[in-house]
C-alpha cells in the first residue's frame, strides 16, 4: 500500500497529466460477444472445409450403390470381352479349317453354304471394324466388289 | 452440383455403353452383310438361269422356303454331330449309343426328304435344264464365297 502511494505520488510529480487519465478499460466488445465466439469460429471452419470438399466429385453417396455399379460395369465389360474373344477364336478355328477346303476343290461339297456365309461375314465384320473406316464407304465397296466378282467370275 | 452429377452419370454411361455400341455395330454389320450376300445370290441365280418374269415369280417363293428349312436342318444336323463327337462311348449305355447312332441317320434322312420334296416343287416351276442349272449354280456360288474368303484371308495375312 505504501509502495503504491509512493509510486502514485512519484508519478504525480513526474507526469501530472498521466494521473489525470481515468482508470478504466477503453476497449469494448458487444454484449455476449464471447458467448458465441467459439461456436462462431467452429462454424466458419466447418464452412470453409465443406467448401473445399465440394471440389471433389463424390460419385456415390452410398457405398452399396458404388459396389453394385462396379459389379455391373465389370459384368458388362466382361461379357463383351468374352464375346469378342469367342468370335476371334471362332474365326481362327475356321481359318485352319478353310485351308484344307481352299486347297482342295472337291471338298466344296462337304461344306454348306451357310457355313461359308457365316465365315465370310465373320471375317469381314472383324476386319472392317479393326480398320476403323467409315461404315458407309465400306459397305459400298463390298457391294461393288461382290457385283464385279459375280458377273465376271466362274 | 448439377454439373458434377451430370459428369459422373455420363462417365458411367459411357463406360457401360461403349462395348455395347461396339457389339451392336458389329451385329448390325453382320446383318447388313448377310442381307447383301442374299441379294447377290438372288441376282446371281436369276442371271445364270435366265429366269423369265413368270418363272421368277413362281420360283423364288418356293426356293426361299426351301433355303430357310434347309439351313435349319443342316444346322441341327451339325449341332447333333458336334455333340456326338465328344461323347465317350465307354460312359453311356447300349441304348443311349443306339439312340445317338439312329439320330444321325434320322437327321440325314430329314435333309434328303426335304430335298426330294422341294425337288418335286422345283420341277413344277422350272424346266428341266434350268433345274439342273440351278443345282450347278448353287455349287458355283459356294465356290465364289470360298474365293472371297480366301481373298479376305490373304489380305489379312499381308497386313
Amino acid at each position: 500500500m505504501e509502495n503504491k502511494n509512493d509510486i502514485l505520488s512519484e508519478i504525480k510529480k513526474i507526469a501530472p497529466g498521466l494521473t489525470a487519465v481515468e482508470k478504466k478499460n477503453s476497449f469494448e466488445t458487444p454484449a455476449d460477444y464471447f458467448d458465441d465466439l467459439s461456436a462462431d469460429i467452429q462454424e466458419r471452419i466447418r464452412m470453409k472445409s465443406s467448401q473445399n470438399q465440394k471440389k471433389v466429385i463424390t460419385l456415390f453417396r452410398y457405398p452399396q450403390i458404388a459396389i453394385a455399379a462396379s459389379v455391373i460395369v465389370i459384368l458388362v465389360i466382361g461379357f463383351f470381352y468374352l464375346d469378342n474373344l469367342k468370335q476371334k477364336q471362332y474365326a481362327e478355328n475356321n481359318t485352319i479349317y478353310w485351308d484344307e477346303i481352299l486347297n482342295d476343290n472337291s471338298l466344296i461339297d462337304k461344306v454348306e453354304e451357310y457355313q461359308l456365309i457365316d465365315a465370310y461375314i465373320e471375317l469381314t465384320a472383324n476386319e472392317k471394324l479393326n480398320d476403323n473406316k467409315a461404315l458407309l464407304n465400306e459397305s459400298e465397296e463390298i457391294e461393288n466388289e461382290l457385283a464385279n466378282d459375280i458377273f465376271t467370275e466362274i | 452440383m448439377k454439373t458434377n452429377k451430370l459428369i459422373k452419370w455420363s462417365v458411367l454411361l459411357l463406360i457401360i455403353t461403349l462395348p455395347m455400341v461396339n457389339y451392336a455395330q458389329k451385329e448390325q454389320r453382320k446383318g447388313m452383310l448377310k442381307e447383301k450376300i442374299e441379294t447377290q445370290k438372288i441376282a446371281y441365280i436369276t442371271n445364270k438361269l435366265a429366269l423369265t418374269a413368270t418363272e421368277a415369280q413362281q420360283f423364288w417363293p418356293v426356293y426361299n422356303e426351301f433355303s430357310d428349312k434347309n439351313e435349319e436342318l443342316l444346322k441341327a444336323f451339325r449341332k447333333n454331330n458336334l455333340e456326338d463327337r465328344d461323347v465317350n462311348v465307354e460312359t453311356i449305355s447300349d441304348k443311349e449309343a443306339m439312340d445317338m447312332a439312329d439320330e444321325q441317320i434320322i437327321h440325314a434322312q430329314k435333309i434328303l426328304d426335304l430335298r426330294k420334296k422341294y425337288h418335286a416343287e422345283f420341277k413344277k416351276v422350272l424346266p428341266a435344264k434350268k433345274l439342273l442349272k440351278l443345282y450347278q449354280t448353287e455349287r458355283d456360288f459356294k465356290k465364289f464365297l470360298l474365293k472371297e474368303i480366301k481373298e479376305r484371308r490373304d489380305n489379312r495375312k499381308m497386313r
